[in-house]
């Protein structure tokens, strides 16, 4: 069993329940929908015990239980205070135990399927790749900047990577993209614990990352970001040979060595949504707020739940494929929050999070506009 | 009576998504914060209201299902391990905040809703709760207040959960009637008073860990929010100082010159004391008379100022989360409980010993005061995988030396809290809680098994 490896922390978990916060329904999202402790940090390790001792063995329910988890990071974090329990490491290494137990739940296999067979998670030709580069988008052949715009953005919100790519010609950055060559970067098998197809990926993409001699790669993407800066280390066993840089990092620097200038913004008030994958895992907090107030003018306002405290857009950890409407809840939550703070445009950094909360958005009719920050930041270019 | 039948019952009374007998839920609620083996119930359930939770008692004495009842579950005496299986009432569903009445300073909270979130609310409108432990953002009010809770924050002034703050309760009996305590019982009045109805039955539920009825709301006494504050951070080489300054601290009783006195010893320096001390008022002016009174006591009896900042940075974080806690292994309080104000140093030498026999690296001897008394406590910190077995043997040697000078044990839980250690010492006082548990829990589904045993078994 994966979780052997982590052992030594499940049985440090001391139950003080920290993880689980002073808000207990509303600071873990799994907790939030589903509402028992096997949804919190705390439970989770009292769970890896019994199945350390042997008491206990993976069951369907149990496997469902564990698609709860959206992999935030809330319970980490908030567990850096009492043991420093990787327990989202060890969830996933649970996904990964159950499905080497033999059980895969059903309505995982398409998307895995297709990542696979496809290289990417809508089973869309792979010729698609570059549909997004229109003429007005410069791209070399080969550069040291590698922009991976990664399967969300290449095939739902290519508007995302133009604008980002639109920067970088307008700063002069000479950058490429690996186009057909491109594969998903892995992050949703990670997220099911299917470590060895999600080891081929990386291996892929890290060699044809390679081929284009790229020293950055650059992504729009958390959860891009997250899998190739992260996972394809440990994956691989060895260091990537390249830098991995969010957008919101790259553009921060522009904006601070004066290659890009923020001018006016079109925008009104706005509040910035921080992605999980960037945010707790990374700490990636100032970045995105810092080239916020270095738009002149730009009407900025947080929302209560922000920073290491933020909460989950409803679309991590694959759960929205197994727990559909209830994540739909998680992502209703969050848009709520953004629309009480009397913001008319929600400003985040990453495309899932987009997807999740223009849907939510949707269903709560709160008619606020959601977009990427390369959006803002084009927009403030060009006012 | 088959489980499948109260699965079904209990799925009537709180809906589907609100019950659960699957095998790896059970384990999620097996433990608590003390060391003892993991327990299973059958079922685990989570009401959201009082009237749902009258009829899960009546339920489940129809069917003779014990019922354990837990809020976040980080209590550290087995105190809500369902020992005999049955019910497992999870309160948390019950979080709310349901009224604040800034007039006659009072709140009233669902039991599910924790200390954190009742103080954030209040400090919106410049108020707060005094008295308070050091459990933790997820520590609910309900599981703090039934085991009669109080840590180092606010005890030296107002002593423990219910000596002043809890002004009655909303509770669902043993046998599933809800009845209300305080002046909430007389009709158009507000629970502002918790006296006058002839005994204390307010009091009767502080403290017995729940084997006299569920809460489902309770009534607190808040305060504005103190304007100044002050706070002293003294060492000391011996205890019999340290007890001198308590000794004064809390000599006027009700008018306590300091509103925190937390000290401690630690395994690592042996024979040094360090005092935080925490002061609070309304007045700027006597804020600094009673830190300067404070400190001369201190400099008197032979402290050694230092960095007050160690005991601001400590006050200020035991409500939200002391950091690092679990930095060096998980925590179990072995014999707490509460001593006279001049008792401490027989115990810390006993503590000494043990530790020193057991060559136990992990350790320290707390104490904070509260008035005229001390709570004092063993904080052991182990390995479960390595150090599971010392431990045992360093607890049980410290509660029996610890019982045999002479404590009130804070918290008794079950046979793997201090249980096993009160039962002979209590004599006839053990009777008549029995006798009252039987008179008001006749099927004994309540807390079967916690704090004392049953006649019958369900
Ligand atoms: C880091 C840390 C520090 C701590 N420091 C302190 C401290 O300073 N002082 C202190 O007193 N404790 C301390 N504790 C222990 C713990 O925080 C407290 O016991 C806390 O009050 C428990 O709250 P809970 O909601 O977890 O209660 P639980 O553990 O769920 O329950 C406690 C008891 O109350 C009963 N109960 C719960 N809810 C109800 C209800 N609605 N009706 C009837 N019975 C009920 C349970 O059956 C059980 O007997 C500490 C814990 C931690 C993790
Ligand atoms: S915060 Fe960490 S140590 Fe505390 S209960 Fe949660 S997982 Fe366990
Ligand atoms: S990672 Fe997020 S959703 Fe999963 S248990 Fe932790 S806080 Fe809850």
């Amino acid at each position: 069993m994966l979780i052997e490896d982590y052992k030594e922390q499940i049985y440090n978990c001391g139950r003080c329940g920290y993880c689980i916060g002073a808000y207990l329904n509303h600071t873990c999202p799994s907790r939030f929908i589903a509402g028992f402790e096997s949804s919190t940090g705390r439970g989770r390790m009292l769970i890896a015990q019994a199945l350390l001792e042997g008491k206990l063995e993976y069951s369907e329910n149990l496997v469902f239980m564990l698609y709860t988890c959206f992999l935030c990071g809330a319970c980490s974090t908030k567990c850096e205070l009492a043991a420093k329990i990787k327990i989202v490491e060890i969830t996933k290494a649970m996904r990964s135990d159950s499905l080497n137990s033999g059980i895969q739940l059903e309505k995982l296999v398409p998307g895995a399927k297709a990542i696979i067979e496809h290289h990417n998670i809508y089973n869309e030709p792979s010729e698609k790749r570059t549909a997004f580069l229109t003429s007005d988008i410069k791209i070399s052949e080969k550069a040291s900047l590698l922009y991976f715009p990664g399967c969300v953005i290449t095939f739902r919100y290519s508007n995302i990577a133009r604008n980002a790519l639109k920067i970088l010609n307008m700063a002069n950055i000479d950058v490429t993209v690996l186009g057909e060559e491109e594969w998903c970067c892995g992050n949703p098998l990670y997220f099911m614990g299917m470590t060895e197809a999600a080891k081929k990926i990386a291996q892929h993409n890290v060699e044809k990352i390679r081929e284009k001699g790229a020293k950055t790669v650059l992504t729009s993407c958390a959860g891009c970001y997250r899998a190739i800066n992260q996972d394809y280390k440990k994956i691989l066993g060895q260091p990537l040979p390249f830098n991995v840089v969010h957008i919101t990092q790259f553009l921060d620097k522009l904006v601070n060595e004066g290659s890009i200038i923020l001018r006016k913004s079109s925008l009104k008030k706005i509040t910035y949504h921080d992605p999980c994958e960037i945010g707790r895992y990374f700490k990636i907090y100032e970045e995105p707020r810092r080239i916020i107030q270095n738009v002149p003018n730009l009407d900025f306002v947080e929302m209560p739940k922000h920073g290491d405290n933020s909460w989950c857009c409803g679309g991590g950890g694959s759960v929205n494929i197994v727990h559909t409407y209830q994540a739909l809840k998680v992502g209703e939550l969050r848009i709520i929050e953004a629309k009480e703070t009397g913001a008319k445009t929600l400003v985040t950094a990453c495309p899932s999070c987009v997807q999740m909360l223009e849907l939510a958005s949707k269903r709560k009719r709160t008619g606020m506009k959601i977009i990427d920050i390369s959006e803002l930041v084009l927009d403030a270019l060009r006012t | 009576m088959s489980k499948n039948v109260i699965y079904e019952k209990l799925v009537e009374i709180v809906g589907k998504e609100r019950v659960s007998s699957e095998d790896f839920e059970l384990y999620a609620y097996s433990r608590d914060l003390s060391p003892a083996k993991p327990k299973l119930a059958s079922f685990v359930v989570r009401p959201e209201k009082a009237e749902e939770v009258a009829e899960i008692v009546k339920l489940a004495n129809e069917h003779k299902t014990p019922i354990y009842v837990r809020g976040c579950g980080c209590s550290h005496w087995a105190a809500w391990l369902p020992l005999k299986g049955g019910i497992l009432l999870d309160t948390t569903s019950m979080d709310g905040i349901v009224a604040v009445d800034e007039e006659n300073l009072t709140a009233v909270v669902e039991c599910g809703c924790t200390w954190f979130k009742l103080m954030e609310e209040l400090q919106k409108k410049k108020l707060t709760y005094l008295s308070s432990e050091m459990g933790g953002p997820a520590m609910t009010i309900g599981g703090s207040v039934i085991k009669a809770g109080g840590g180092p924050y606010g005890t030296c002034k107002f002593g423990f959960h219910g000596q002043m703050d809890v002004l009655g309760f909303e509770v669902v009996l043993p046998t599933g009637e809800m009845v209300k305590t305080g002046s909430w019982v007389m009709p158009n009045v507000v629970p502002f008073r918790r006296e006058g109805l002839g005994p204390d039955l307010t009091g009767l539920l502080i403290g017995s860990e729940g084997i006299f009825g569920i809460i489902t709301k309770i009534a607190l006494r808040v305060r504005p929010l103190p304007e100044h504050e002050g706070f002293l951070y003294f060492d000391f080489a011996d205890w019999e100082n340290v007890v001198k300054v308590g000794d004064a601290v809390t000599r006027c009783v009700g008018d306590e010159m300091a509103y925190s006195l937390d000290c401690g010893e630690s395994v690592a320096e042996p024979g040094k004391v360090g005092v935080r001390i925490y002061i609070f008022g309304y007045d700027k002016k006597i804020i600094k008379y009673r830190k300067n009174k404070v400190r001369e006591l201190c400099i008197e009896n032979n402290g050694k100022e230092g960095d007050a900042k160690r005991a601001s940075e400590f006050f200020n974080k035991v409500v939200s989360g002391l950091p690092d806690i679990f930095a060096s292994g998980v925590w179990h309080f072995a014999a707490t409980g509460a001593v006279p104000i001049h008792k401490i140093p027989k115990f810390v030498h006993a503590w000494r010993e043990i530790i020193k026999k057991h060559d136990f690296t992990k350790s320290t001897f707390g104490a904070w005061a509260f008035p005229r008394g001390w709570t004092i406590y063993a904080h052991l910190l182990y390995s479960e995988l390595t150090e599971y077995e010392k431990l045992m043997v360093v607890s049980d040697e410290l509660n029996k030396k610890f019982f045999e000078i002479g404590f009130v044990p804070y918290g008794i839980g079950g046979p793997e809290g201090l249980q096993p250690y009160i039962k002979r010492r209590w004599g006839q006082y053990y009777k008549w809680i029995r006798k009252i548990k039987h008179s008001l829990d006749p099927n004994n589904i309540l807390q079967p098994g916690i704090l004392v045993e049953g006649d019958r078994e369900c």
